[in-house]
């Protein structure tokens, strides 16, 4: 008896002890929640803020929690808590919470049918008044992609497009020109190839700058980026001549050594950084790069000579024609307890004195908005800004991106095989006419 | 005592001998041996000298790269901008309280299945080693709703539990094994002996099982150690963030601070490395009883 009581005295210790360490961590959840659930007498808000940035000191997230730290200054009831999580499991995440319907009062999202329209399908993105926003200088068309039947779901953040990065040194020291065409492009890689160094570089196990590739060699080839969406549509096929004419060329490219070995295992941090170590001479990559001149982990000399040209024509196409949108963005949700506060917060985001101005001078991307030059741009700031105002026609979203999440996967997978020779590029034409067949009938 | 010595005399003498000529098949024996063991240490050498470059000097030419100078700042920015300090105590919290609870229920568990005769012992030791069936990803939303709707989500109890529970079934399963190995007439010396169950159990079972809970901890240690993804579906606010949240607060949307995560990450398997040592003795007695047993 004496033993069983001593037993039971020493799991009831357990437990207590246990129960403890529970109650410590509710009570600091508890005095942490008030401001989020009970605070509307006081007039307290907390808003809750989710971004793919985790890096909150330097690029994106830098800027973001600038703007953040000096609204909170500005307007003491208000507390913004940032949860930031990378790219992937920020998407995760995006599903648990809209699953649930608890999604944080301000998002990012990407204005692109596979990420935000299920969002907006199941309601729980805000409407918002594009009037607020006006007189912000948001580029025009830039809010079509967070639209949908004429209502607006969330302002963009950037402007993206697709050029093409050189080295000039590499090109000056061995007397050779940036190429303008295609043929160019391939003369120009056999000649580096010769030498000993890289020529394209881009990241290809990521999968996602294939496709995007691929809008550029079927409008090169065309002349427009319409067969692309009109196929994706159904009003054309991906059997059309002409795109098995581009994807035969963009296999033609990969055979002659355009892009370095081993380009379709390479991700992003080592495609940046060969191109970094002045190992590549080109580098195909989105606009948001501009902050290598100002990369301090890179040479001097690279910094210095780091350039960016048009993605090369054909004689159907004009250097202006250029893979451009608005990718990402925020919006605010609907089942948010602060709507007013958020679109205030995000008013005051959009001012001109705050994202388009601070983004723009961090040189972590361009902005979606008008913004004014400050004169202390780095030189690949100014070519950037040369190379968007030479704009004559833009392809709106990358085809990857204007479907469901599943297409956005063949297709990628698609290019990989392609380019493995493991499809042809008339075999390459019908399966993606099968994907978008599929997502056609999985969007009814 | 007096052969003891004797033994021991003898195999020193041994020894001695054995030393003196050193074959041929010695030399390659030991090259062997040391390049495994060069290639088993390699990976750490490589994770530190990794964390001392500049983020540009990644994805280079060589695999060993003198840094030059070493980035000391990468481990400054560990512990400013990647809050090394305040996670490594919520990791340690939560990793010693989930090991500790697992290893607990798993003797208890074992003990249950192993000597005691009940009904449905065989139905619910198959319904707990079910439980190593199930993916992680699938349980994510349930548990995320149910965390929800108990208030658990940003509370420490929402890593401990989800994590504890994933380790019992093999955990149990490992010391079941080594359980029924024990020979039952020690038991029964203790209970002729007047013992009751409890005693048997923790001054009995528990200290000949100890090899066998060295090797559950150490496992469990290393995967509540490393979990992320649980941790970042269940918890968001800072203070209750574990280790791995520090890596990715290095991650910018497209490229990221490499240095400063390798630095992070050598951080992070100084412990993992500590445990391993403490307990690498009691690990390899747990493994050979367990592949005994088949």
């Amino acid at each position: 008896m004496k033993k069983r009581l001593l037993m039971l005295v020493s799991i009831l210790a357990l437990s207590i002890t246990l129960a403890a360490c529970n109650s410590n961590a509710k009570g600091s959840e508890n005095s942490d929640g008030n401001g989020t659930d009970k605070g509307d007498g006081s007039e307290k808000v907390t808003l809750n803020f989710f971004t793919p940035n985790p890096d909150r000191e330097t690029g994106m997230g830098g800027v973001e929690q600038q703007i953040i730290d000096s609204y909170m200054e500005e307007n003491p009831h208000v507390t913004i808590e940032v949860e930031a999580l990378q790219d992937e499991p920020y998407k995760d995440k995006i599903k648990i919470y809209s699953s649930t319907d608890q999604l944080p009062d301000i998002l990012m999202t990407w204005g692109q049918s596979s990420f935000i329209a299920p969002l907006i399908d199941n309601g729980l993105l805000h409407e918002l008044d594009s009037a607020e926003f006006e007189g912000m200088g948001f580029i025009e068309g830039s809010f079509d992609g967070f639209s949908k039947d004429g209502k607006l779901y969330g302002v963009p953040k950037n402007t993206d497009f697709l050029p093409l990065f050189i080295n000039k040194r590499l090109f000056e020291e061995n007397g050779l020109e940036p190429p303008k065409t295609e043929e160019e492009l391939i003369a120009v890689s056999k000649q580096f190839r010769d030498l000993g160094i890289n020529p394209v570089v881009t990241n290809g196990m990521d999968g996602w700058i294939l496709p995007m590739w691929f809008d550029y060699a079927l409008q090169r080839e065309t002349g427009s980026f319409d067969l692309m969406d009109q196929a994706l549509a159904g009003d054309a096929s991906y059997t059309d001549p002409a795109v098995i004419d581009a994807a035969a060329k963009m296999k033609g490219m990969v055979d002659a050594g355009v892009f370095a070995e081993g380009f379709l295992t390479a991700d992003y941090g080592t495609a940046r950084n060969l191109f970094g170590q002045e190992k590549a001479a080109m580098y195909l990559m989105g606009a948001w790069e501009m902050g290598l001149a100002t990369d301090e982990n890179f040479p001097e000399s690279f910094r210095e000579n780091v350039g960016v040209i048009n993605y090369p024509v054909t004689d159907k196409s004009e250097p202006g024609d250029l893979l451009a949108y608005n990718g990402a963005g925020y919006s605010i949700a609907e089942n948010s307890e602060h709507k007013e506060e958020a679109v205030k917060f995000l008013k005051y985001f959009y001012s001109s004195e705050n994202w388009p101005k601070l983004v723009w001078e961090s040189g972590a991307g361009m902005p979606a908005q008008k913004f004014d030059l400050t004169g202390d741009e780095s030189q690949l700031q100014k070519e950037m800004v040369d190379i968007f105002n030479s704009l004559t026609s833009a392809s709106g979203t990358p085809i990857l991106d204007e479907s469901t999440p599943e297409f956005k996967e063949t297709i990628m997978s698609l290019h990989q095989e392609l380019f493995t020779g493991e499809l042809t590029p008339e075999e390459f034409g019908e399966e993606l006419d099968a994907a978008a067949q599929k997502a056609r009938e999985a969007s009814e | 005592m007096e052969i003891q010595g004797h033994t021991n005399q003898t195999i020193t003498i041994l020894q001695k001998r054995k030393r003196k000529p050193l074959g041929v098949g010695k030399v390659i024996l030991y090259t062997f041996m040391a390049i495994i063991g060069f290639l088993q240490i390699f990976p750490l050498l490589w994770l530190f000298n990794y964390s001392l470059l500049k983020s540009g000097d990644f994805f280079g030419d060589t695999i060993f790269q003198l840094p030059s100078p070493p980035q000391w700042g990468n481990y400054v920015s560990a512990f400013t901008q990647g809050n090394v300090l305040p996670y490594f105590f919520n990791s340690v919290l939560v990793t010693f309280v989930s090991v500790a609870l697992t290893a607990f229920v798993s003797i208890l568990l074992a003990y249950a299945f192993t000597r005691m005769k009940w009904r449905f012992s065989a139905l619910f030791m198959n319904i707990i080693l079910l439980g190593m069936m199930i993916p992680i990803h699938a349980t994510l939303l349930p548990n995320f709703i149910i965390f929800n709707e108990i208030g658990l989500l940003n509370s420490y109890w929402a890593l401990i539990l989800p994590y504890t529970a994933f380790n019992i079934p093999i955990s149990m399963f490992i010391v079941t094994g080594f359980m029924e190995t024990i020979p039952r007439s020690i038991e029964e010396a203790a209970v002729i002996d007047g013992a009751s169950i409890w005693k048997i159990l923790f001054k009995i079972i528990f200290p000949i099982t100890k090899p066998a809970i060295a090797t559950i901890s150490v496992v469990n240690f290393i995967n509540c150690w490393n979990e992320f993804i649980m941790a970042y579906t269940f918890n968001t606010m800072d203070q209750f963030k574990t280790l791995p949240f520090s890596i990715v607060q290095f991650v910018g949307q497209y490229s990221s601070n490499y240095g400063a995560q390798f630095a992070v990450m050598s951080l992070i398997a100084i412990p993992s490395i500590i445990m391993y040592l403490i307990f690498t003795d009691e690990i390899n007695k747990g493994l050979m009883a367990g592949s005994v047993k088949g």
